[in-house]
C-alpha cells in the first residue's frame, strides 16, 4: 500500500504533542492504586533523553507542519528554540524499573526468594525491592479495623511511597489443610505500627479428593515466581468455574501458604470468597469480606460485583465493613 | 508491568481517539482497571499491546459519548503542557490539521491516526477492533488519499 506522502505525514505529525508528563503519570497511577488496592510501578514517561528528543521532535514536526500549512518562519524558529530549551529543563526520572505487583504482573519474570528483604531500600534499585514482603507474621488471625482505617486515611502518602516503604501487607499465615475451620475469624490483638494488619487467617480446607492432593503436588511452589503464581491463579479460577470449588480452595490454600506475599495474593482472597460462597460457607465469606472491605475500600464495589455470581445478596450485605 | 510499559501509549491513543484532555486521566485509569479485571480472560492470542488497544478503543468510544463538546481543560492539565507561546504556535498548526482530519469519516480517521501517527500495524488494529483486515486496509487507503488531497488543497490555498 502506498504510504502517506512526506507532506501529509509532516502535517499529521504536527498535531499537538500529547505525551503525558510525569505529573500526569503520577496522578493516574495514584488513582489506579486506589482503585485496585495494589502498588503500581511508575511508568517511564519523561526520562531526560527521551524528553529531550520528544521536545525536539515536537519542534521539528511543528516546523514541518507549519511549512506545509504555510505558517511564517518566525513562528517556526521560535518553536524550535522552545523545543531545544525545554530539553535542558527536564529532570531525570528514576524508578523506571517495575514491580511485579503491576497490573498484569504475570508478564514479568521476577523471583522472590527472600521474604526478609529490608523494605527501606529505594525504589529504583531492583525490582525485587518494590515487592519486598515483610517477614512472615506469626499468623495473627484478623486485622483490627481501627488500624486499617488509620492507614487508609492517608492513601496518598502510603501509596506514593509504597515502593520505598515496608510491604503494605503482612503475609497471610499459611492455612493448615488438615485442620477443620469451624468459626469466622476472630479479631486480633494490636497490629504493628508500620504495616497494614494481616488479612484473616486463611481457613483450613475441608476434606478433599485425591485429585486435589494431586493439585497440591502440582502446586508445590518451589519458588513463588511469576510463572508458578500465574499457573496457580488460572488453575484456581478454572476449578471454580468448573464447579470444583473445594479443589479450588485447596489450591488457593497451597498458594497462600507457599506464597504469602505473592503478587496474586489479593486476587486470591477474592477467588477464595467466591469458592466459599459456592460451598455455602457463608460465615467465612462474611468475615473475609468484612476484612477485605476494610482493607481495600476502593475495591469493595468491584469485588462485590464479582462475587455476585457466587454469593447471595444477604451474604454480600453482611459482608459490609463494620461501622466503628 | 502492563501499566509501566503501556501507560504512555494508552494515554496518547485515547487522546488520538478523541478523548478530551480533561477526561483522559479517567479514561486511562479505566483502561487499566478493565485490563486488571479481565486479565484472566486474556488468552495471549494477541500481544498485550493489541489487547490494550482494543480496550482503549472501547473506552474512548464510551468516553466520547459521555463527554460534553465544550469541556474545559483543567488548570492542572494546562499547567503540565508546553508554555503558552509554544501552545499557541502548535495550536495553530494542530487546529488546522484537526480541521482537515474532521473532514474524514470517523472510521477512516481512526485507522489513519492509529497507523500513521501512533505506529500500530493494520493487523494490530484489526485484532484490537475485530474489524476485517481487508476492510481496514481499504479504510486506510481511502483515508490517506483523502487526507493527502486535503493537505495539498490547504497548502495551495495558503500560497
Amino acid at each position: 500500500m502506498k504510504p502517506l506522502s512526506k507532506e501529509a505525514s509532516a502535517a499529521l505529525s504536527a498535531l499537538q504533542a500529547i505525551d503525558p508528563t510525569t505529573a500526569d503519570e503520577a496522578r493516574v497511577r495514584r488513582n489506579l492504586e486506589r482503585a485496585l488496592g495494589v502498588v503500581v510501578p511508575a511508568a517511564s514517561v519523561a526520562v531526560a533523553t527521551t524528553a529531550a528528543s520528544a521536545h525536539a521532535a515536537t519542534g521539528a514536526s511543528l516546523s514541518s507542519g507549519m511549512g506545509v500549512l504555510g505558517l511564517g518562519a518566525k513562528a517556526v524558529a521560535f518553536v524550535m528554540a522552545v523545543g531545544v530549551g525545554a530539553a535542558v529543563t527536564v529532570s531525570t526520572v528514576t524508578a523506571v524499573k517495575t514491580a511485579p505487583q503491576a497490573v498484569a504482573a504475570q508478564e514479568i519474570e521476577i523471583t522472590i526468594d527472600a521474604p526478609t528483604v529490608p523494605p527501606e531500600r529505594s525504589r529504583g534499585a531492583t525490582a525485587e525491592l518494590e515487592i519486598a514482603p515483610v517477614s512472615p507474621a506469626p499468623a495473627p488471625p484478623i486485622a483490627p479495623p481501627e488500624s486499617s482505617r488509620e492507614v487508609t486515611a492517608e492513601p496518598e502518602v502510603e501509596i506514593a511511597t509504597a515502593a520505598v516503604q515496608p510491604r503494605l501487607r503482612a503475609p497471610p499465615p499459611p492455612p493448615n489443610p488438615r485442620v477443620e475451620f469451624t468459626s469466622a475469624p476472630a479479631p486480633a490483638a494490636a497490629p504493628e505500627k508500620d504495616v497494614l494488619p494481616p488479612p484473616p487467617s486463611p481457613p483450613s480446607e475441608p476434606e478433599v479428593s485425591e485429585a486435589a492432593y494431586e493439585l497440591e503436588v502440582e502446586a508445590n511452589f518451589p519458588t513463588c515466581d511469576v510463572k508458578t503464581e500465574m499457573k496457580a491463579a488460572l488453575s484456581a479460577r478454572r476449578l471454580l468455574n468448573a464447579d470444583r470449588a473445594e479443589e479450588s480452595l485447596f489450591l488457593l490454600g497451597a498458594y497462600q501458604r507457599h506464597c504469602p506475599s505473592g503478587r496474586w495474593s489479593n486476587e486470591a482472597w477474592v477467588v477464595r470468597m467466591a469458592g466459599l460462597c459456592h460451598l455455602d460457607r457463608n460465615a467465612e465469606v462474611i468475615g473475609l469480606l468484612q476484612w477485605f472491605s476494610t482493607e481495600y475500600p476502593g475495591r469493595r464495589t468491584a469485588v462485590v460485583s464479582e462475587l455476585g455470581r457466587f454469593c447471595s445478596d444477604e451474604v454480600l450485605k453482611h459482608g459490609e465493613p463494620s461501622a466503628e | 508491568m502492563l501499566y509501566a510499559e503501556h501507560f504512555k501509549a494508552v494515554w496518547r491513543t485515547l487522546q488520538r481517539l478523541g478523548v478530551h484532555p480533561g477526561s483522559v486521566d479517567d479514561a486511562t485509569q479505566e483502561v487499566f482497571v478493565t485490563a486488571w479485571r479481565k486479565w484472566h480472560d486474556f488468552e495471549g492470542r494477541s500481544t498485550a499491546r493489541t489487547w490494550l488497544l482494543g480496550i482503549a478503543i472501547r473506552v474512548a468510544s464510551d468516553t466520547r459519548r459521555k463527554q460534553r463538546p465544550t469541556e474545559e481543560v483543567s488548570p492542572e492539565l494546562q499547567m503540565s503542557g508546553p508554555g503558552p507561546e509554544t501552545m499557541a504556535a502548535s495550536n495553530e498548526v494542530g487546529r488546522r490539521v484537526e480541521q482537515l482530519l474532521a473532514k474524514l469519516e470517523p472510521e477512516r480517521r481512526e485507522v489513519l491516526l492509529l497507523v500513521d501517527l501512533e505506529g500500530y500495524s493494520v493487523p494490530e488494529v484489526a485484532s484490537a477492533t475485530g474489524i476485517n483486515l481487508n476492510t481496514l486496509y481499504t479504510r486506510l487507503r481511502s483515508a490517506r488519499q483523502q487526507f493527502e488531497e486535503l493537505v495539498k488543497r490547504e497548502s495551495e490555498e495558503l500560497r
